[in-house]
């Protein structure tokens, strides 16, 4: 597995294995995992991992839903295609959120459902997933960026009042932050 | 005598609650002490079932630029001074921000007409709310995080729930303003109207969910919006 640190983001590649993640001893917020081949992953690993996870490679498609409903964010160049069967629909609801999740159910069961999933990306992708992060995260602290992940990681794996909790505390971190500098 | 910040009007026992503040809805101190007496005459009254719905919006161009930046350091540096731990929030924090979440559990249709700037606090109203009707006119955003904060008020709870988690990091993780069309495109606006539409069309819709057979239920808001679209498609 090999880590490489860019500004605000870490990549992870050459993994076999979600198993490999355990190692992971990250100094930013957010991981962007590009695999170059299929890899296995256990969802509550994934669930609990204390980062962003950010998928991305130019076709997903080979992927199951299962592994890629396991990332907080996935790039590609194409859309995501599967089958919007009703076994998905609540994770799917959690990482696409409430409105798409109506789209996903109210379409009639097909086997060539385009998805939500995907945040298209296109050009060079290393290049485009750079600058898709880099707009993000630029201008902000560490300490900031970690802030709100925090709250992201709540809301993938707790509560909305967990994540409500997380909001205000972190927030108050901030504020004592800024009165530091 | 001074302008009310906060009008509201019940009509039909629909709550039309309307912000109409200097500097486009600008979210003072003064303004929340308008703000929270009137949530909670409202919250009352949604208990006690006297009002059906409840639609917010804004007088004039703006739905709302959201807290007055100063006001909130302040605000904010005064409550970290009583803080024993992290987690020992102030009573005024506690119920400042109920007072904007609790729109999302009402179990009443809660509605926020938007036209014209709807960012920050006035963002996480809207997103608090169960629906939102955007006028082309509408940006939006969490624009917090550009100076160095995050949104507090339910803005990220709300984001990730209605809009997912990936949407969630960009804009609030981003704090760029979205326009009307991107808005929509993203389902953060659920109907987008024509400039000066919102509020009318809010109106309507209020009206074909209310008039609709079923008890009202918060998470089928997507269905309502649909039949409502599909019922005045024509005009």
């Amino acid at each position: 597995m090999k880590l490489t640190e860019k500004n605000g983001y870490t990549i992870i590649s050459d993994f076999d294995s979600a198993v490999e993640f355990a190692d992971i001893n990250a100094e930013t917020a957010v991981l962007v995992f590009m695999p170059e081949k299929s890899f296995c992953a256990d969802a509550d690993f994934m669930r609990n991992i204390p980062y962003i996870t950010v998928l991305a490679s130019e076709s997903l498609q080979d992927y199951s839903p299962e592994i890629l409903m396991m990332f907080d964010v996935r790039l590609a160049k194409e859309p995501y295609f599967m089958r919007n069967s009703a076994e998905y629909l609540d994770t799917y609801r959690k990482i696409c959120g409430k409105n798409s999740a109506y789209c996903y159910e109210s379409t009639p069961e097909t086997d060539n459902f385009q998805t939500d999933l995907i945040h298209q990306l296109s050009g060079n992708f290393t290049d485009a997933v750079d600058e898709y992060l880099t707009n993000i995260l630029k201008v902000k602290s560490d300490y900031q960026i970690k802030a709100i992940a925090s709250c992201l990681i709540t809301a993938r794996k707790g509560s909305a009042d967990a994540v409500l909790d997380e909001e205000s505390k972190q927030f108050y971190r901030l504020i004592r932050k800024k009165a530091e500098v | 005598m001074e302008e009310q910040m906060f009008i509201t009007e019940i009509t039909d026992n629909i709550a039309f609650l309307t912000m109409q503040a200097p500097q486009n809805n600008l979210m003072t101190a003064e303004f929340f002490v308008e703000y929270e007496k009137t949530m909670q005459n409202i919250e009352n009254l949604a208990e006690k079932g006297e009002i059906s719905g409840i639609i917010i919006s804004g007088k004039g161009r703006h739905f709302s630029v959201g807290a007055d930046v100063q006001s909130l350091a302040e605000r904010s540096m005064n409550d970290l001074q009583n803080m024993k731990s992290d987690t020992d929030f102030s009573d005024s924090h506690i119920k400042q921000k109920h007072l904007v979440t609790f729109l999302h559990d009402l179990k009443i249709p809660v509605i926020s007409a938007v036209s014209g700037f709807c960012i920050g606090s006035g963002s996480e109203i809207a997103i608090n709310s169960h629906i939102r009707v955007c006028d082309k006119s509408a940006r939006i955003g969490q624009p917090e995080s550009t100076f160095g904060i995050l949104p507090g008020l339910g803005g990220i709870a709300r984001t990730a729930e209605y809009l997912g988690l990936t949407t969630a990091f960009e804009i609030v993780m981003s704090g760029e303003l979205l326009s009307a069309q991107q808005a929509y495109e993203i389902r953060w606006a659920d109907i987008l109207t024509e400039k000066k539409q919102a509020l009318p069309t809010a109106k309507k819709l209020m009206n074909y969910i209310l008039s609709l057979p079923e008890k009202y239920d918060p998470l089928s808001t997507a269905r309502y919006i649909s039949g409502f679209l599909k019922e005045y498609a024509d005009e």
